[in-house]
């Protein structure tokens, strides 16, 4: 972890997004041991709020490298990109028992 | 309590009501159909009910006050009872699905009826689902009443689910149908309206056209030879395991329509027969004569309904007239009373709303009204009335920890609108007491087939096995009935129970008749209860899979599981499941596999069952050692694709060295057959989700985006703007150097712009315009970037500096600023003002230059070339005046906060300043091509030293700007790089 101050801009605030998406993403796998109402909640949670929450990370990021001229540690980069190719690859799971379920 | 809800939710529509099980008395039990049901539910977990509801129009003079509906509510408030109830702490999931008919079915599972057309049944959802069935008052205009298109598309639907459920393997899920119909099988010619949208012949009559006078009869009869020919309609529902529940709603209904649907239902008796495989333990018809009634006989799901008393119904609240009372005892969990007013007086006007006053033991009284509070207190009891319609109620009371319920309650619906010289009206009601002392066979017996085996019973606290009760009240007044059911012969038979011994259990003999084949059977064990004044307690219901054995010692091997509960099939294909045999510890043996007896839909043809490794024969069996394991794998495959449920047993013939003797056990075997996938429909499905996955985030974006591309309120900021010029390395000054400097001041307020944020603002001819997630224009996408702001000025190249990097587009045509505006300065790059030799002049004017010069020393420097020079002027250097230099010339635009503090415009020229210093594609543009001649020059300097003073120290970059070293890229002004990530 960077150092710096915490709060919304600082990199504590950045753990916590990060944090949440990873626990969206994963909670969205879980989901897929589920029926379909938890395939329905995976796939929302995979295809939206992971691409949200790193959307929202990442203007974040870029208000504290702006504010404190701190750039992103390497491995919140790394970490937000797994996020994004996990959430697809879970919400193409979902998608995929979903368009099953109804055909 | 929640087990005395599974018991009572389960056995639907039970038999007529026979005295609660007073010692010395016939003891109450449920139904054949609602145990079979019940045994399933308590296997399986899983309950899928379809309504099949007449809509035919008939309904509105055989059903006028729409009793079906009251009834689908029941039935669903029952449903609800039963997923909340819990055995063995597993809970059971119910889902259900309204099906409405007349000539014509929907929904219609030929088009397609997706899962979630099956609603999950549980107290969150009730509300909505009583109000979905309130649907059915109005569905009453549909023409015919065609069965076997009813029943078809009944039998296809609960198929359909059943493939859904075990599409990953596991039990065949329990089912049930109830069908509600006025009784009478009607296909009127199909002419003018009667005849639109319906088909003008119906596939069970073939070669009978509907739209002709007098073929009616006929086609009825076909239908009826269709549902009750052995392996017809009706066997092949029974086949399918579906529990049938058959309720008449006509109150004037010919015995001859009553006796075909009862016997539709359960196969009959004496003269009308139907079907070959039907019978009371899957089938139970209901004939409501009395359309009131009809709520307690769907209400008391029970299996046993309580008698139901006939008083009549208060005129006004408050008077003893209907009175019901009834006592408790310890040992009881809750009451239920259902109360109905009967729909008497003016049949032309709705019945008005009743209440049911309640008062407990302790003398403390409640008022319960259809638009009243959902639950309320009454001695320490939770009371929950759930009004079915306003004149029909389901009270609910739990008893808590303390005895102030102990004793005798009362209660009487009222009619609380004092309606005057109203007509009597006859109250309905029934109250009946739950226990959750529950019996359970003792220990882990293991039946001996062809042996007596002594069983033994208990009564046990809800589910807990461990928390046994041997003393009470209603433990002494209990009274045990066992069944033994094989699942291979379908046979039931009751065995006699001995006890309450004085240490509270029960006992009984059991024995499988050596001619059985069966590896396990069910022991259903019901326990009746009951109280010195007679109130009714519900039974408690249990169902137990006991294994079935050899005798001891005897050698032969043992097979696992008993029962393969195969995956279901989605169009062709096959299925396969696994048998383990185990040798005995005693003996050698040999094993093998009889060819299955297999039961399936007629359209799924020939099932062809291949078992591996193959041993069909005796003199091919596969052998033994002692304790050896050997696995047998047995494939299903049907012919072709079909809709139902496949059945089949399988012979496993077991040898014993020991005895030499040879024994057969059937192991029973299912699967659910559902149509096969739809691909397309598949592919397109995962397309649109991706897509919209996709897209739809994206959107959500660029939504955000959008509602944050705003400048600031225009009255907010202020604006300077000026018309500068500036020579490389030199300092900005106004445009062709006259004057002293600029006087900056607070510049001019943009209030006359706006008092809100606005999306574009235009300074002169600078245009600012707010941009959400990129711009068209600029070939831009910005969109997890989020809004930015573009400054445009007619196509002139534009730079502009703020506290962030920013970027430019169309070879600076298009200048990204800030969407704060404030602290951002923009220089509108008008062209250059190239180098230029002077003419000497004449002394007096070169004096004047150089007081200009020495003028400028201070801070504002005019005309003055670069160079590094500090000495003044002299007299010589004037002889020559010095050349003007190349210079950038613009408009400089200062936009400031209207806010202190109030020389925020000179930091920012400092930095427009600095900024254009460091703007090198400027100055490149601006430099003309190096002459010769100029060339020249600069190889040999001029003798004379420019009279400049010296040029401004180079600073360091203002800390106001702290972008630390980024990235440089393509379109981004040196020290503004992107921070981009991704």
């Amino acid at each position: 972890m960077s150092g710096g101050p915490a709060g919304e801009g600082g990199p504590k605030g950045a753990n916590w997004l990060v944090g949440a998406a990873v626990g969206c993403v994963l909670l969205s796998a879980l989901a897929l041991a589920g029926g379909i109402l938890l395939h329905f909640l995976g796939y929302v949670l995979a295809s939206l709020l992971a691409f949200s929450l790193i959307a929202l990370f990442r203007r974040r990021s870029s208000e504290r490298s702006l504010t404190l001229g701190i750039g992103v540690p390497h491995w919140v980069k790394l970490t937000a990109a797994g996020v994004l190719f996990a959430g697809f690859a879970v919400s193409i799971a979902h998608s995929w028992f979903i368009a099953s379920h109804f055909s | 309590m929640k087990r005395c809800l599974l018991v009572m939710a389960i056995g639907l529509i039970a038999l007529p009501a026979s005295p609660a099980g007073a010692k010395g008395q016939p003891p109450a039990r449920l139904s054949p159909a609602a145990q079979s049901l019940a045994r399933c539910v308590q296997n399986n977990r899983q309950l899928s009910v379809l309504m099949l509801i007449d809509e035919s129009g008939s309904l509105a003079a055989t059903d006028p006050f729409d009793q079906r509906v009251d009834g689908i509510r029941a039935a669903l408030t029952g449903l609800a009872n039963l997923s909340e109830a819990s055995v063995s702490g597993q809970q059971t999931d119910v889902s259900v699905l309204m099906a409405g008919f007349y000539g014509l079915v929907h929904p219609d599972p030929e088009e397609g009826v997706p899962a979630s057309a099956w609603k999950p049944v549980g107290r969150a959802n009730l509300d909505q689902l009583l109000e979905e069935a309130g649907q059915y008052e109005e569905l009453n205009h549909g023409r015919a009443t065609d069965y076997v298109t009813a029943l078809t598309a009944a039998r296809t639907l609960l198929a359909q689910r059943a493939a859904e459920q075990t599409e990953e393997g596991g039990a065949a899920p329990c089912q049930a149908l109830i069908w509600f119909t006025d009784g009478r099988y009607a296909l009127p010619q199909r002419v003018g309206k009667s005849g639109v949208g319906l088909p003008r012949e119906v596939f069970y009559a073939p070669g009978i056209e509907l739209d002709q006078p007098g073929v009616e009869d006929q086609a009825v009869a076909a239908g009826k030879q269709f549902m009750c020919k052995p392996n017809g309609l009706m066997d092949q529902i029974q086949d399918d395991g579906v529990i049938r529940f058959t309720v008449a709603l006509s109150t004037d209904l010919s015995p001859g329509d009553a006796a075909f649907l009862d016997a539709a239902t359960t196969g009959g008796t004496g003269g009308q027969r139907c079907g070959a495989h039907l019978s009371h333990l899957s089938g139970e018809y209901l004939s409501a004569r009395d359309g009131d009634r009809l709520f307690f006989a769907f209400a008391a799901l029970g299996g046993t309904p309580p008698p139901v008393r006939v008083t009549e119904v208060c005129p006004q609240l408050g008077c003893l007239r209907g009175l019901v009372t009834f006592a408790t005892v310890p040992g009881l969990s809750h009451f239920l009373i259902r109360a109905s007013g009967a729909a008497e007086g003016d049949p032309s006007k709705p019945p008005r709303p009743l209440a049911l006053q309640l008062e407990a033991p302790n003398g403390e009284k409640a008022t319960l009204r259809p638009d009243g509070p959902g639950q309320t207190s009454l001695a320490g009891t939770v009371i929950t009335p759930r009004w079915i319609s306003d004149r029909a109620v389901e009270v609910e009371g739990e008893f808590s920890g303390d005895d102030e319920w102990l004793g005798r309650w009362s209660y009487s619906l009222a009619d609380p609108s004092n309606a005057p010289r109203a007509p009597a009206r006859r109250s309905y009601s029934a109250v009946q007491l739950f226990t959750d002392l529950e019996p359970a066979v003792e220990g882990s017996p293991v039946l001996i087939r062809g042996a007596p085996t002594t069983l033994d019973f208990k009564l046990v606290q809800g589910s807990d096995p461990e928390r046994a009760v041997s003393g009470g009240p209603l433990v002494r007044s209990s009274h045990l009935v066992a069944s033994i059911e094989d699942p291979v012969a379908g046979t039931s038979t009751e065995v006699p129970v001995a006890g309450p011994k004085p240490d509270g259990t029960f006992s009984a003999r059991v024995t499988v008749p050596p001619t059985s084949t069966a590896g396990f059977v069910y022991v259903g064990l019901t326990a009746n209860f009951s109280t010195a004044a007679g109130t009714p307690i519900a039974p408690q219901y249990r169902s137990f899979e006991l294994p079935v054995r050899f005798p001891p010692g005897h050698g032969f091997p043992t097979i696992s599981p008993s029962s393969l509960e195969l995956p279901s099939l989605r169009g062709k294909g096959e299925v396969e499941g696994t048998l383990t045999v185990t040798g005995s510890s005693v003996s050698s043996g040999c094993v093998w596999i009889g060819e299955p007896d297999v039961d399936a839909p007629e359209k799924a043809g020939k099932v062809v069952a291949v078992i591996a490794p193959e041993a069909g024969s005796a003199d091919r069996c596969v052998t033994l050692g002692k304790g050896e394991e050997r696995t047998f794998t047995v494939r299903l495959k049907p012919a072709d694709e079909a809709t139902g449920t496949v059945t089949a047993s399988i012979p496993v013939h077991l040898r014993s060295d020991l005895v030499e003797e040879e024994n057969v056990v059937t192991v029973p075997a299912t699967f659910a057959m559902g149509p096969p996938p739809n691909v397309v429909k598949q592919v397109v499905l995962f397309v649109v989700l991706i897509l919209a996955g996709t897209l739809l985030p994206l959107l959500l974006l660029h939504f955000l985006n959008l509602t944050g591309a705003k400048f600031p309120a225009p009255n907010r900021l202020r604006a300077i703007q000026l018309p500068v010029e500036m020579t490389r390395g030199g300092r900005l000054r106004p445009r062709d150097g006259e004057g002293p400097g600029f006087e900056l001041g607070r510049g001019r307020s943009l209030a006359a712009d706006g008092s809100r944020p606005v999306r574009e603002l235009e300074l002169g001819d600078l245009k600012l315009e707010a941009v959400a997630s990129g711009s068209p224009a600029d070939r831009t996408f910005e969109l997890f970037r989020g809004p930015y702001g573009v400054a445009r000025a007619g196509g002139r190249k534009l730079i502009a500096g703020a506290q962030q990097p920013l970027r430019s587009w169309s070879g600076g045509a298009s200048q990204e600023v800030p969407l704060g505006l404030g602290g951002t300065w923009i220089f509108r790059f008008d062209g250059l003002r190239p180098a230029e030799k002077r003419e000497a002049e004449e002394p007096d004017a070169l004096a004047g230059a150089a007081t200009e010069a020495a003028a400028g020393q201070d801070g504002d420097v005019f005309f003055l070339p670069g160079g590094s020079g500090g000495e003044p002027p002299s007299s010589k250097a004037a002889v020559a005046p010095p050349p003007r230099e190349a210079a950038i010339e613009g408009e400089l635009y200062l936009l400031i906060h209207d806010a202190p503090p109030y020389d925020q415009g000179d930091e920012l020229f400092e930095a427009a300043e600095q900024g254009l210093r460091e703007a090198d594609e400027l100055w490149q543009e601006a430099e003309p091509e190096p002459e010769p001649a100029a060339a020249e020059a600069e190889a040999e300097p001029e003798p004379v030293e420019p009279a400049e003073p010296p040029a401004p120290p180079r600073e360091e970059p203002r800390s106001w700007s702290p972008l630390g070293e980024p990235e440089e890229r393509p379109g981004e002004r040196p020290g503004r790089g992107s921070d981009d990530f991704f």
